[in-house]
């Protein structure tokens, strides 16, 4: 007896201390990231950071000390909305296909796809936008095979002037490929949403005389309505995470907003690969100094803190819908 | 006393002008014709809008086709008044909607600017995105009319506003992924894989007769992809020798014993370490890789190489870098093997136990080999996330010229693509017509993992738990 309480601890505090170490670490990491974004207030202070004027190298009127994180901010809700336009009614199409109007075992073939897809990293998505732009972009908004002066005579282009089109980084371009990062994450939890609804509940609706669309609209989805709330904000939590894709497709600074502000074929850099540009020294043109670190180091602890409060609005808009349309 | 309810009902009456008809195949024939038409025209219009959606130069057909699918649809509309004696206001508006966006069409220019928007909107796309809208809408309403109008009817109406959009996406990945394929495999070669990159001025030391030493330099460069390639190998294999352990520890931890606040920080944190930005890890790998500084584990945290004269430090090691990987890779595995663990049925543990085996055989012999399809699929698929992972080791990386060994400085095939994009010049000139091949190779690899991990998944569950 004794022998295997003592058998019994063992695998448990084994298997404690195997738990605690991944946690302290994931505790350090948040720990060293508040430590280490301090000396942006303490430097650059609250005003500053939370103004729209960011230096930008590129423009030419380079001024140093302008830190002004709220076009990245805006940024990063520019794009994840564009994201989610685009990959909310895809998804949901999918997820439909998949489990209630598919067609000849063509759903469960397509399940398989987008597992597939699921795993292709960033990077070959933000390789892909090459190709993006070639066929969709350039022929849609840079007038491809337009002479420079036959668009500059074109009436009404703001402040840009030609050689400023969206040809290779722009928010819609992000926003493309950002879809396609995120749609084989959300289709297959709006499938298990669209399968736990209870069969009774779609019995019913089916045996008072509707018909499936109907059932669908009308029964199904909204019982699914939490897990489809929980594939979009999984999906937004994504989009808002994502490094790779908007250093590649939106660039690293946007040194003002917006004109007006949902122009998506600006490129308006999000708060992360605004943070890696700063990371990278690219605003102090190789390596980073003074307050640089301590901003982007800020910059992704905004990006956290977007990260909890989005969790924690998907997780009580669950709650509430799973309230309201109790099982 | 209570009236019998099917005297009490109104007599059946037949309406005078709903006699049964006998209906002949070619009158059926004829009913289904104008519906049959109008189809074809929709799906024609679905497709004439994807392609002008592709390509600027279907822009032409636009007016003509809107043009024929207004005329069309008025034609429906009066031929489903003669079948129904009624008249369908929805038929009506697919008509004039097409003649409105005819409308709309004709008076814009080729190039539309001015609406606020910093680009040159070509009108295709509104022809496009307008033909697509016209074109599915009117494909229910055919295909509505050609099924009988029934309830049924509409079910199987609504599958083209399901597929469209389904096949477009489906469309997309595919054609881009194939886009890759022609454009990286050409390049792809066993004598690329073989070579590993270098371009490095090399000094040689040769001495004199009085047994000075001088010191020449030889420029060495050679174009390749075997550093990066066996680099991201030795990526995935640290990353899981070292998040193996303790994902698999954190999963049985969390499915057997936790309770109380401590299970409330780990499942927070496993959720956390999914959810938050790889950034946030990339800058945690930028702090252990700076901050390590001058202290006597430099050696181990700073890539390490030999330029033939000394020992130099730069970036990251590779054990570094699969230690900030090993972050994101523990809660796959953790949440794989706490899944597969739960789901073992209460009545093998309870008949383990009751044959007398102790809690530990239990879970050796009992709970983690029923678990193990769900480790070894975590694995693999914790291997593609090593394998593809760039913004956790942006910050960190070398450019691959010193080799590859656990202290070496880090580099992988995903950060070759990203860095080629943003290098000096001499670099980009030498790898850019590589980039895509090292896309197809890494690409080969995630997908390999995956595919691999779905197989593997259905065949160790077939032979473990006997499903």
């Amino acid at each position: 007896m004794t022998n295997r309480r003592i058998q019994w601890t063992t695998a448990r505090i084994v298997s404690f201390i195997l738990t605690i170490v991944p946690v302290g670490l994931f505790l350090l990491v948040v720990a060293n990231l508040i430590w280490t974004s301090l000396p942006a207030l303490k430097e650059v202070g609250l005003p500053v950071l939370f103004s729209t004027k960011f230096s930008d190298l590129l423009s030419g009127v380079y001024t140093p000390g302008e830190y002004g994180l709220l076009p990245a901010v805006w940024g990063t809700f520019l794009v994840a909305g564009v994201a989610q336009v685009i990959a909310f009614p895809v998804a949901l199409a999918m997820s439909i296909f998949a489990t209630e109007f598919s067609v000849a075992g063509l759903g469960r073939l397509m399940e398989g796809m987008l597992s597939v897809f699921a795993g292709i990293p960033e990077i070959i998505y933000a390789l892909l936008s090459i190709f993006v732009i070639s066929v969709f972009i350039q022929p849609k908004f840079a007038g491809q095979g337009l002479s420079e002066a036959a668009i500059r005579a074109l009436p009404g282009l703001p402040q840009w002037n030609a050689a400023m089109l969206p040809t290779s980084q722009s928010t819609l371009l992000g926003g493309i490929l950002l879809s396609m990062l995120i749609i084989p994450f959300m289709a297959p939890l709006m499938m298990d949403a669209i399968r736990n609804v209870p069969a009774g509940l779609k019995e019913a609706s089916l045996a008072l005389g509707a018909n499936r669309w109907y059932t669908l609209w009308r029964v199904t989805l909204p019982s699914a309505a939490s897990g489809i709330i929980a594939a979009i904000s999984l999906g937004i939590m994504k989009t808002i995470g994502d490094v790779i894709i908007s250093a590649w497709v939106i660039g690293y600074v946007k040194s003002g907003m917006p004109v007006p502000l949902w122009d998506v074929l600006e490129a308006v850099a999000p708060l992360t690969s605004t943070g890696a540009g700063l990371l990278n020294g690219l605003q102090a043109g190789g390596s980073s100094t003074g307050p640089d670190i301590a901003v982007a180091y800020f910059a992704a602890l905004l990006i956290l803190a977007l990260t909890f409060i989005i969790l924690a609005a998907g997780s009580l808009a669950q709650r509430y819908l799973r309230r309201r349309y109790a099982r | 006393m209570n009236a019998n309810p099917v005297e009490d009902a109104p007599a059946l009456q037949l309406e005078p002008n709903k006699e049964i008809k006998s209906t002949t195949s070619w009158q059926v024939l004829g009913e289904k014709i104008i519906p049959g038409l109008t189809l074809v025209l929709a799906l024609s219009a679905i497709v004439l809008g994807c392609l002008m959606l592709a390509q600027n130069s279907f822009e032409i057909y636009s007016i003509s086709m809107l043009g024929i699918i207004c005329v069309a649809y008025q034609l429906l509309f009066v031929d489903i008044y003669r079948q129904e004696q009624a008249w369908k206001p929805k038929v009506a508006l697919i008509s004039v909607f097409a003649f409105l966006a005819l409308l709309v069409l004709r008076s814009l220019p080729e190039y539309i600017t001015g609406l606020q928007v910093n680009g040159v909107i070509h009108r295709s796309l509104f022809s496009g995105i307008f033909l697509l809208a016209i074109g599915i809408v009117a494909t229910e309403i055919s295909i509505f009319y050609l099924f009988g109008a029934t309830p049924q009817a509409e079910d199987i109406s609504r599958y083209p506003l399901i597929l469209v959009p389904v096949a477009i996406g489906l469309g997309v990945y595919i054609i881009l992924i194939l886009q890759l394929l022609l454009k990286g495999l050409p390049n792809l070669s066993w004598d690329i894989v073989q070579k590993a990159y270098f371009n490095y001025a090399w000094p040689i030391k040769t001495t004199i007769d009085d047994g000075w030493p001088i010191w020449s330099i030889e420029l060495r460069s050679q174009i390749g992809l075997a550093n990066h390639l066996s680099g991201t190998g030795l990526l995935m294999l640290l990353t899981t020798l070292i998040s193996l352990p303790f994902g698999v520890g954190a999963g049985i931890y969390l499915s057997e014993y936790a309770s109380g606040l401590f299970e409330n920080i780990a499942r927070f944190s496993v959720t956390a370490l999914r959810a938050i930005s790889t950034l946030i890890l990339g800058m945690a790998a930028f702090s252990l890789v700076n901050y390590s500084g001058n202290t006597p584990l430099a050696f181990i945290f700073q890539g390490n190489y030999f330029d033939g004269n000394q020992w130099n430090r730069m970036g990251g090691s590779f054990f570094s870098a699969s230690l900030v990987l090993s972050l994101l890779v523990i809660p796959i595995i953790a949440r794989s093997t706490e899944e597969g663990c739960r789901s073992l049925p209460p009545e093998l543990r309870e008949g383990a136990l009751a044959l007398g085996a102790s809690d530990q055989t239990t879970l050796w012999r009992i709970v983690i080999p029923w678990a193990m399809p769900n480790i070894v699929t975590a694995i693999l698929l914790g291997c593609a996330e090593a394998a593809g992972s760039v913004a956790v080791i942006m910050f960190i990386s070398g450019r691959g010229d010193y080799g590859v060994g656990i202290f070496r400085p880090v580099t992988s095939l995903a950060y070759l693509i990203f860095d080629i994009y943003y290098a000096s010049k001499s670099f980009k000139l030498a790898m850019q017509p590589y980039q895509f091949t090292a896309g197809v190779l890494l690409l080969m690899i995630t997908v390999g993992l995956s595919l691999a991990a779905l197989l593997i998944k259905r065949w160790l569950v077939k032979r473990h738990r006997g499903e």
